[in-house]
């Protein structure tokens, strides 16, 4: 039986559009977005994959490095490669090899093995693993002219993931120091001042719902979290819409997280707070 | 996972027995049943890898391009420039906040070592939620920056700046990088 031909083009645009999403042309990715070691299980693989046209050159390196928040509320990524903190692991994970290149439409698989110091205390120990990616060199447009100053930028990419080792029984918790939300021109704007508890570092989700005198959502708001050490961050979110009036902002935090795998998960009973908030 | 190709005149996944002389063809609904496993397939590994939190892309997709400089003379490139201003597209798990990071130079450095002087002031890095050049919200390229992906998870990061060559300077090429640094801000 010969397939009709209007019947057959179906299956061919399927199969056409699956094959232009799978060669979509990106610089280098790295997978997964964050590794989790421990004493049980100290060796992880890392996946890099080049969809692009072109080798690229990768160099990996392993730094101490956690977010952090600065005194205006603004979050950055504190990255420090000679660092003796008690909580870094960089010293100590290796990571092999170190420099590779990754050929087109390629994977190439690093490898990570954790290896404590012996008299390591329980805890967790954090690192960041930093892939620099070079190779996509791009085409300077304008005219050449020997007589002049030609000008050429390189564009470099470099991209951070996250690396935890547990050793022992590792827990989370947090501590919520201030929680005082207001109304600052058409923003609500929220400052809570976390504090890490326990030996791991909280990776979570807050929660904001802004609700009338009945209860009723108005608006909500979804954030991730990630508390090593003290995150005093500042949330701004526009109500321009919002009526005057008197409402009550909740927060809920937890370690409920869709993007981290339920065995990297660390459970915590989740923190709920609200406080009243007047728009004028 | 079975991978199709197109051989002859039918559609067959591959390593399976072929449309030929004698033999049977393949049933259209044997390959719209092949297909949508493969579709399935793809499916499930989009869920695991959402599971583990999609990775993280930057790709450099145009650079910051001064053309030819005259001794003396400033050239200032916009970030909203279509054409010259520096472009970097950035992907990941949409609805989440990305950290970007601008190592910028403060020269380029050409023949026998002379330089040319860079500055990038506070607006002239830009990010637009939906890649468009024309929406980008301005932000100060010296100072790390959350960006929040949108829906589809894409976005871009625009930069412009200032060379200021002396009066004097030497002919020929020069060259710097710009380094873009990214990481997910929730881990």
């Amino acid at each position: 039986m010969r397939i009709p031909p209007p019947r057959r083009t179906l299956p061919l645009t399927l199969l056409f559009l699956v094959a232009s999403l799978a060669s979509e042309v990106m610089a280098i990715a790295v997978a997964p977005t964050a590794i989790y070691l421990s004493d049980d299980r100290p060796a992880e693989a890392i996946t890099l994959y080049n969809p692009s046209a072109t080798p690229e050159e990768v160099t990996v390196e392993a730094v101490f490095g956690y977010p952090t928040t600065d005194e205006e509320g603004r979050v950055l990524l504190h990255v420090d490669s000679l660092s003796q903190d008690p909580r870094s692991a960089a010293g100590w994970i290796q990571v092999l090899p170190r420099r590779l290149v990754v050929p087109p439409e390629q994977r190439r698989v690093v490898r990570l093995l954790a290896k404590a110091p012996p008299g390591t205390s329980d805890g967790e120990y954090w690192a960041r693993l930093v892939f620099t990616s070079r190779g996509q060199r791009l085409p300077v447009a304008g005219v050449p002219d020997s007589s002049g100053v030609q000008v050429g930028l390189d564009l470099e990419v470099r991209t951070i993931i996250a690396l935890s080792y547990r050793k022992g029984a590792v827990r989370t918790g947090l501590r919520v120091d201030d929680f005082r939300p207001r109304i600052e021109g058409d923003s609500l704007v929220v400052r809570p001042d976390f504090v890490r508890e326990d030996e791991g570092a909280y990776i979570g989700r807050l929660e904001f719902s802004l609700r009338d005198v009945n209860g009723g959502e108005l608006r909500s708001w979804t954030e991730q979290v990630a508390v090593y050490r003290e995150y005093h961050r500042r949330y701004a979110y526009a109500v321009s819409d919002v009526p005057t009036g008197t409402y009550r902002l909740f927060m809920r935090l937890s370690t409920e997280r869709d993007d981290v795998a339920q065995a990297d998960r660390l459970p915590s009973i989740p923190l709920e707070l609200s406080e009243e908030v007047v728009r004028p | 996972m079975i991978s199709l190709g197109v051989i002859g005149r039918g559609l067959v996944p591959t390593g399976f027995e072929l449309v030929g002389a004698g033999r049977r063809p393949i049933e259209f609904r044997t390959v719209c049943t092949l297909l949508a496993a493969l579709l399935l397939l793809l499916l499930v590994d989009a869920n695991a890898a959402a599971a583990q939190g999609r990775p993280l892309r930057a790709r450099p997709v145009q650079s910051l391009n001064f053309g030819d400089l005259l001794g003396g003379i400033p050239t200032t490139i916009l970030r909203t420039d279509p054409v010259n201003s520096g472009q970097f597209d950035i992907r990941g798990e949409r609805l989440t906040e990305v950290l970007v990071e601008l190592l910028l130079p403060s020269d380029l450095v050409g023949p026998g070592g002379s330089t040319v002087p860079l500055s990038f002031g506070p607006g002239t890095a830009g990010y637009s939620p939906d890649g468009s050049i024309g929406s980008q919200v301005a932000f100060d390229p010296a100072v790390p920056q959350p960006l929040r992906l949108p829906g589809n998870g894409r976005g871009a990061v625009f930069l412009g700046g200032t060379a200021t060559p002396p009066g004097h300077v030497a002919v020929g090429a020069y060259a710097a990088t710009i380094t873009l640094t990214i990481s997910y801000l929730g881990n």
